[in-house]
């Protein structure tokens, strides 16, 4: 039977990309996910991109960017320093889109308002506490939504 | 935020359902969802098995009716565990946390429920007596 998987995603990276340039001019990004619970707390998950998603991932994601991420999720296995084989559990993107207002680094897109761009949240807390991260970051959009209200 | 998963797959092993020591029903197992290769089927490693966790209500319905090799859809979200392993080091494990489960395939009996989800349990689905 054919099979169906299908992951969306809306988080911040914990890092700036990781990009690799292939043999044949193909590109690789990876990056850990972050994406808090409903509750607490927070799953770090692994993305790894190819192609010219990769290359949008390279150029404009950085971290604690609000992103979107569609793929599917993927199971590989590899043997580590000790010969002992490991299992991790990767999403595959095949659409990532940036979510956060338009800057100066960031391409602007169709609708974005430009001039948004000091307001945009990107002095967020670094430590990896989740509680303190979501309190930081829904004031930051809270700070966005009222700014765009018409009146 | 949003994290949400859609799998159809068929499940390796028959659901192990048990209860916390508060009373909580949970079921775990495992899809194999094969992966859509331009290359064909057969080659390669081209199927993925993902761990389910359902709770409650849905976990007895996954226990009850779910059994191994059946075909089944999954809504839910990744979740990212992190534990000790036997050698002391952190792990981490990946599991769907289910929200519904919908069974595939034929029915045997007259009862399973067609569809299930964690708020409103057992929905059952009788197309076969729609009178039209």
């Amino acid at each position: 039977m054919a099979g169906f998987n299908r992951i969306t995603l809306i988080g911040r990276p914990m890092t700036d990309p990781e990009s690799r340039s292939m043999n044949d001019g193909s590109v690789m990004s990876k990056f850990r996910l972050s994406v808090s619970r409903p509750q607490s707390g927070a799953d770090l998950i692994d993305i790894v991109v190819w192609g010219k998603a990769a290359e949008i991932c390279r150029d404009y994601l950085k971290k604690n960017n609000l992103v979107l991420v569609e793929g599917r999720i993927q199971n590989r296995s590899f043997d580590d320093q000790s010969g002992q084989r490991r299992w991790v559990t990767e999403v595959v993107a095949n659409a990532v889109t940036l979510m956060d207002k338009a800057t100066r680094s960031q391409p602007s897109t169709a609708g974005q308002p430009v001039e948004m761009a000091e307001s945009a949240p990107t002095n967020l807390s670094e430590e990896p506490e989740p509680m303190s991260l979501d309190g930081a970051r829904d004031k930051a959009e809270d700070a966005d939504l009222i700014n765009e209200l018409p009146f | 935020m949003y994290n949400k998963v859609f799998l159809i797959g068929n499940l390796t092993r028959d659901p192990e359902l048990r209860y916390t020591s508060a009373g909580i029903a949970v079921a775990h197992f495992a899809l194999a969802v094969n992966r859509i290769s331009r290359k064909g089927a057969g080659e390669g490693n081209d199927v993925d098995f993902i761990n389910i966790v359902a709770w409650r209500r849905l976990a007895e319905i996954c226990g009850e009716y779910l059994k191994k090799g059946k075909p089944v859809a999954i809504e839910g979200r990744l979740q990212i565990r992190t534990f000790d392993g036997r050698d002391g080091q952190k792990r981490t494990m990946a599991e769907v946390v289910a929200d519904s489960m919908q069974m595939l395939g034929k029915r045997e009996g007259g009862t399973a429920p067609g569809t299930a989800t964690e708020a409103a349990p057992s929905v059952a689905e009788d197309s076969e007596e729609v009178p039209f």
